[in-house]
């Protein structure tokens, strides 16, 4: 039997630990590059509560930044009107914003370890389209098994009921396609050709949605097409914890597989060398993955973008694979740039509202164009 | 010889197509690897090396029979357990872009770690260790992306000894390097087994390499039998022979390697010693000519001299007045008397 632990000793017995820079001393490399990531978090964060004060300060009606502070710290601001906009119309949205980005960033960093894809996330797998999907048939079949209840009765089922049930029919279409995608990519090697089919799903699914709606009423028919911009508005604080406790439990999955996460990083068949259980992993990983796809879509439509550009955003800035700072750091990006996109929607000191899914293809697009350039240029991304 | 670390009893390796039919490759395989043993498995492509190696390490469950670690049965230790026991160079392509090298040695650490990865002083010090035995220190902080093959190949082993295992299985580690790397590669393995008391089992077409550095040689033959011995009794028992010969290759057991089977070519023969009679030995050979020793009884057609003169080596074929110093000259001068004879 090899007895490292003692090899190790007499190894550094051997070489003589005063002299710096020899290969066994502690000196020579603690974990590398220690202290430039604490920095990067720190400015990271400074930059967070910048842009999440942007965000409170920017709309159609200006409000000073101290002003904001001042409501946000409990004090009177000098007009109530204020306290209304800041607490009851902007926080919300800003919440639901920040966790939105982080959830759809993880979403994607998830995705794109699993499946070994640089391009893989919630929207381009069709996963967005199948808890748009699943959220769909809740909203047109949820009120018809309601209806012999009479209408304010129903009015207040569906709005409990109803978005609970939207979040659990979004979640299960995502999981459905996720799953799917998953089948896909075990049996075709080709990333290229999982990324086709995960497109030609999303159009066939969206296409299925289509003629739902164009059967509904006109109100309902409305109602799909302005949720199918992506908004971050809809989120009320009644709601609010149902969507911030989904998106919570599935960043917490996320911290706690990073390990998992880690491991996938070199293959599967690696990673089962080192002791995962891949099939236990990628339920984990993937059925938080869809939770929070499920969640985004059920109350803020179908976002895109934010998946594919927020995890590489982590790559390039913290110049690591390393999930461990890889998850921390795609969250705090995450809500930064979903604030950023939120900002831009706004378009500032006007009363213009831009949809949210062309503010991230704005931001989005450009940086998923970065991608397939360095993925010519020098092969791997991830 | 020391207690086996890793045995197999009876072991049948092959696909299971249904629940009643199965597609054996190998059968009735009885092996054993030592501590320190430094092992190749050699075999003609589709014999079921890869097969053996997904078996022993776990992925894929055995047709029939029983393979041990520990005296504990491989197939029914837990992943964990066999992780710390066992690890694996696979020839999988890595598809990452920003993992320094330390990084990814680290990962080897993770069937020792806690849930969440983090790594210890001690998970370092073995980490720089593991860099330090396998002479990759000075590529730590670079990117295992921006690294040569033979680079990237050393970070891969430092990674499977991190994991500490007893037993390091390695597919065709050698597989796309280049041949000084390919003997570094092999060296190191090789001094990793002797020098740590690690088991090494690596599967490999680096025939000649194996030949001189293997302790003992695992064959899978052409007609789907398993052989172990030292490379010597496997030379000896004609296994290699049988294994690979073609119509278009032999095995010469003297040199211990393959040449191409010649029997057609114009007869020659090569008087004189040294390296100027080895050299000619060979072009001639590449051209096709059968070489003639002193005891065959066929005539040659064309008789070589060579030797020294100021320090030079000097080719001369008999019957004619031109003397080369060029191996390309004497060929060339072949040739056309070959030409004219066969004309």
């Amino acid at each position: 039997m090899v007895n490292y632990r003692l090899r190790i000793e007499q190894d550094l017995a051997a070489t003589p630990t005063e002299t710096v820079g020899t290969p066994l001393s502690d000196q020579a490399f603690s974990p590398p590059r220690a202290r430039p990531r604490a920095i990067l978090f720190i400015v990271l964060a400074a930059l967070g509560i910048a842009v999440f004060l942007l965000s409170l300060s920017w709309s159609s009606v200006s409000i000073p930044i101290d002003e904001i502070v001042r409501i946000l710290m409990g004090y009177e601001p000098e007009r109530a009107a204020f306290r209304t906009i800041i607490m009851d119309i902007r926080l919300p949205r800003v919440l639901t914003a920040m966790l939105v980005g982080a959830a759809l960033g993880i979403a994607g960093l998830q995705m794109q370890t699993t499946f070994r894809n640089p391009l893989a996330d919630p929207f381009t797998l069709g996963v967005l389209s199948g808890a748009s999907f699943g959220a769909a048939i809740t909203i047109i079949f949820v009120p018809m098994f309601l209806g012999s209840i009479n209408a304010t009765e129903q009015f207040i089922a569906i709005g409990i009921l109803g978005n609970l049930s939207t979040v659990a029919g979004s979640t299960l279409g995502a999981a459905a396609i996720l799953g799917l995608m998953l089948l896909l990519a075990s049996q075709v090697r080709d990333m290229t050709i999982v990324l086709l089919a995960g497109l030609v799903v999303a159009s066939l699914l969206e296409a299925i949605v289509t003629v739902f709606v164009f059967f509904a009423d006109r109100e309902r028919t409305r109602a799909f097409v302005e949720w199918g911009l992506g908004s971050f508005y809809r989120v009320r604080w009644d709601e609010m914890p149902f969507l911030a406790t989904a998106i919570l439990v599935g960043l917490l999955a996320a911290w706690l597989t990073s390990k998992a996460l880690n491991s996938l990083l070199l293959g599967e068949n690696y990673a089962q060398s080192m002791g995962l259980n891949i099939r236990q992993a990628r339920l984990l990983i993937l059925g938080s993955a869809s939770l929070m796809a499920g969640a985004v879509v059920a109350y803020c439509g179908p976002i895109g973008f934010l998946g594919i550009a927020v995890p590489h955003l982590a790559r390039g800035l913290f110049g690591t694979s390393d999930n461990r700072v890889l998850v921390p750091a795609t969250i705090l990006i995450g809500m930064v740039l979903a604030l950023a996109c939120g900002i831009l929607a706004e378009v500032p000191s006007s009363a213009i509202t831009l949809p949210l899914n062309a503010a991230t293809a704005l931001f989005g697009g450009p940086i998923a164009l970065w991608i397939l350039f360095r993925m010519r240029k020098q092969g791997s991304v991830l | 010889m020391s207690v086996p670390i890793l045995t197999t009893h009876d072991l049948a390796i092959g696909y299971s197509l249904s629940q009643t039919k199965h597609e054996t490759v190998l059968a009735q395989i009885n092996l054993a690897l030592h501590p320190g043993e430094f092992v190749c498995l050699l075999g003609p492509n589709g014999a079921g090396k890869s097969t053996l190696l997904r078996t022993l390490s776990g992925v894929q469950a055995p047709l029939g029979g029983i393979a041990q670690m520990d005296n504990t049965n491989i197939h029914t230790l837990s992943k964990i357990a066999l992780a710390r026991r066992l690890s694996v160079v696979l020839t999988d392509r890595l598809e990452i872009g920003n993992l320094s090298a330390y990084d990814l040695v680290s990962l080897g650490r993770q069937p020792h770690t806690g849930l969440l990865g983090r790594l210890t002083p001690i998970d370092h010090q073995i980490v720089r260790w593991a860099m330090h035995v396998t002479r990759c220190t000075s590529l730590a902080e670079r990117y295992v992306s921006k690294m040569s093959d033979g680079q990237r190949q050393r970070i891969m082993i430092a990674r499977a000894l991190a994991q500490e295992p007893q037993v390091m299985f390695l597919d065709e580690p050698t597989a796309f390097l280049d041949l000084p790397t390919r003997v570094e590669i092999t060296g190191l393995l090789r001094r990793l087994a002797r020098d740590i008391g690690l088991a090494v089992l690596l599967s490999t077409h680096d025939l000649d390499l194996a030949l001189r550095l293997a302790d003992t040689l695992w064959v899978v033959t052409r007609d789907g039998r398993l052989v172990s011995g030292t490379p010597e009794d496997i030379i000896l028992q004609g296994d290699l022979q049988a294994s690979f010969a073609s119509d278009e290759i032999t095995f010469d057991a003297e040199a211990g390697g393959f040449r191409l089977r010649v029997t057609d070519g114009m007869p020659v023969m090569v008087h004189g010693s040294g390296i100027g009679n080895v050299l000619a030995r060979r072009a001639l050979e590449r051209e096709g000519y059968q070489i003639l020793e002193r005891s065959n009884g066929t005539l040659p057609q064309v008789e070589i001299d060579c030797h020294m003169q100021d320090n030079t080596t000097v080719w001369q074929i008999r019957g004619t007045s031109e003397r080369h110093t060029r191996i390309g000259g004497l060929i060339a001068q072949i040739r056309t008397l070959n030409g004219k004879a066969s004309a």
